[in-house]
């Protein structure tokens, strides 16, 4: 069933997007990520244009967050004051990522700089992921004691620098400038590679904030959906790249998945889950870096730069 | 001397009448994109008139109905090895050079006249004008940014010759069915037409047709391009809707 995309300017197979978006809603509800890091690359391997994936992606993920935001809202498992300091950084990180991503792609480099993004920050997280994840497993299974946390050496740190906010949701009191810096690199990332970024947020709140584990996710939630909704508007003021048609089919796709995502994690432990998600996360960077290094079909590519006398 | 004059323009007058003249018709001038659209065909039809003065061609006649889309500036850039990593390093920007090229003919483009000609009437592929204002610092590797720049364009459909585009119905009328892609661009199509026998050309005939969104996706276009904010908002809006809905539809707890 071909649906014509008003803003890619190409038919799609309605049926193919739709079971996309149902498939990665099925892993990020999964796992409680946006799933915008295994999107945005199905959809430019399907041939729909970069940055027109990107924009389009962020919708998606706006909208999978919300409905993740309000069950933990109604646990009342989310820290609004956290972030509304991470906001402070991350609108500025978007702003400046969907700069950057216009001027990347003017120069002919937005794809390479994609495909490197997705390397290091894939390749590197599934990694930790699938180390950190298969010794918890390894450790459960020889029932050793329990892992020891390693001194919070960076919360020193943190701790020391000035304009120290309590947030009492979270059990921290810390300096605000940490929590700015991680907001404005989770803004510039997400809305530079499509991805919302809980994939380093929850790591980041977790093992450098020291957030209470009980409304990380929560407020991982929260963030992404304010920031993707953000990067949204962004994106359709300055590069004219959202196409509705296409975003609203993944959030279809995407919600719905999501659902039976969340079902299926009961039935599975936290680390086997980590592993799997590590996995995941893993094998998409190794793919970015394959296309890195091997000879492309064709070394050459057209772009149209700009239209001349266009009706 | 008016004696003169009244003999020049009989003699022009009795030249004109010699030649050939072509009578065409599209079958759509506006053709209309809506969320179907799968691709199109326009269908061109055509008659040869001679009067009786005309002198008949031994070759008989060749057609060539020549296809260009909105003109664009396009940058063919190369990939080369830098660190191990293939990246974009040399380009080259073509001058508004036709989005869609189709050239229907009755015979291969080399065979309806000599490359000289077909350049400056732009028929076939091999003679669409791909120029670069900036030849780079590389210069001899401009004519390897045109091969491709028309290779990638053939392999998407978007550039495309039929030698066996056009049909000859009696040996006075014809018809070509003009193929709308369903990657095609959007806007101002000029179609030519060209009456040929023996590599020259005896008529020539222009027409146009224009490819347009219609309703909704003409809606969404046009306000994603005019109205980002508000479109942005919008978009917003929808993301909003789509998860509160669902997370009414799936509330469990």
């Amino acid at each position: 069933m071909q649906l014509y995309l008003p803003i890619a300017e190409l038919p799609v197979n309605m049926l193919l997007i739709l079971g996309m978006g149902l498939a990665v809603g099925f892993i990020s509800g999964m796992f409680g990520v946006g799933g915008g890091f295994l999107l945005t690359p199905l959809l430019i391997f399907i041939g729909i244009p970069p940055a027109i994936a990107v924009a389009s992606v962020s919708g998606q993920i706006a909208a999978s967050s919300l409905s993740g935001t309000l069950s933990y809202w109604r646990k009342n498992a989310v820290d609004a004051k956290l972030v509304s300091v991470l906001l402070l950084g991350s609108i500025i990180g978007s702003a400046a990522g969907v700069a950057v991503f216009a001027l990347l792609r003017r120069e002919g480099q937005l794809d390479l700089f994609i495909a490197l993004s997705y390397v290091t920050l894939l390749g590197g997280i599934g990694l930790l992921m699938v180390v950190e994840s298969s010794r918890a497993i390894a450790r459960s299974r020889s029932s050793a004691e329990p892992p020891k946390l390693y001194a919070a050496r960076d919360r020193r740190i943190a701790s020391s620098l000035p304009f120290a906010i309590h947030f009492p949701r979270s059990r921290i009191t810390i300096s605000a400038i940490p929590v700015v810096a991680i907001g404005l690199g989770i803004g510039f990332l997400g809305s530079m590679m499509g991805i919302g970024g809980g994939f380093l947020l929850v790591p980041a709140l977790i093992y450098l904030l020291r957030v209470s584990t009980t409304v990380v996710i929560g407020t991982s939630s929260l963030q992404t959906l304010i920031t993707m909704l953000m990067t949204v508007i962004f994106h359709a003021i300055s590069n004219h790249s959202v196409d509705v048609v296409l975003a609203l089919l993944l959030m279809i796709g995407g919600v719905v998945g999501a659902q039976f995502g969340a079902r299926a994690s009961m039935a599975m432990k936290g680390e086997e889950l980590r592993l799997l998600l590590g996995l995941v996360v893993l094998a998409v960077g190794i793919r970015f870096f394959v296309d890195l290094v091997i000879r492309p079909e064709d070394p050459f590519s057209n772009t149209i730069v700009e239209w001349v006398a266009r009706t | 001397m008016r004696l003169l004059a009244a003999a020049l323009i009989v003699l022009a007058s009795a030249a004109a009448a010699r030649a050939e003249t072509m009578i065409t018709s599209l079958s759509t001038h506006r053709l209309q994109i809506t969320s179907q659209f799968v691709g199109s065909e326009i269908v061109l039809f055509g008659a040869i008139e001679r009067d009786a003065q005309t002198v008949s061609r031994a070759g008989g006649y060749d057609l060539a109905v020549v296809v260009r889309g909105p003109r664009a500036m396009v940058t063919t850039r190369s990939k080369s090895r830098v660190f191990g990593i293939w990246m974009n390093t040399d380009a080259r920007e073509f001058v508004e050079v036709p989005s869609f090229y189709a050239l229907l003919a009755n015979k291969p483009a080399a065979d309806l006249a000599d490359l000289e000609l077909r350049r400056r009437q732009q028929i076939g592929i091999d003679a669409v004008t791909v120029v670069t204002p900036r030849p780079g610092t590389n210069p001899g590797a401009t004519p390897a940014f045109r091969d491709a720049f028309l290779r990638i364009n053939r392999a998407r459909g978007l550039y495309r010759e039929n030698p066996t585009g056009v049909t000859f119905l009696t040996p006075s009328l014809f018809r070509a069915n003009i193929p709308v892609v369903p990657n095609t661009p959007v806007g101002a199509f000029d179609v030519d037409i060209y009456l040929m026998s023996g590599g020259v050309v005896l008529a020539r005939e222009t027409t146009n047709f224009e490819v347009t969104k219609t309703g909704f996706e003409a809606f969404v276009a046009n306000s994603a391009r005019d109205h980002g904010l508000f479109y942005g908002l919008a978009a917003a809006a929808l993301a909003l809707v789509t998860g509160w809905a669902a997370s009414v539809v799936f509330r469990r707890d």
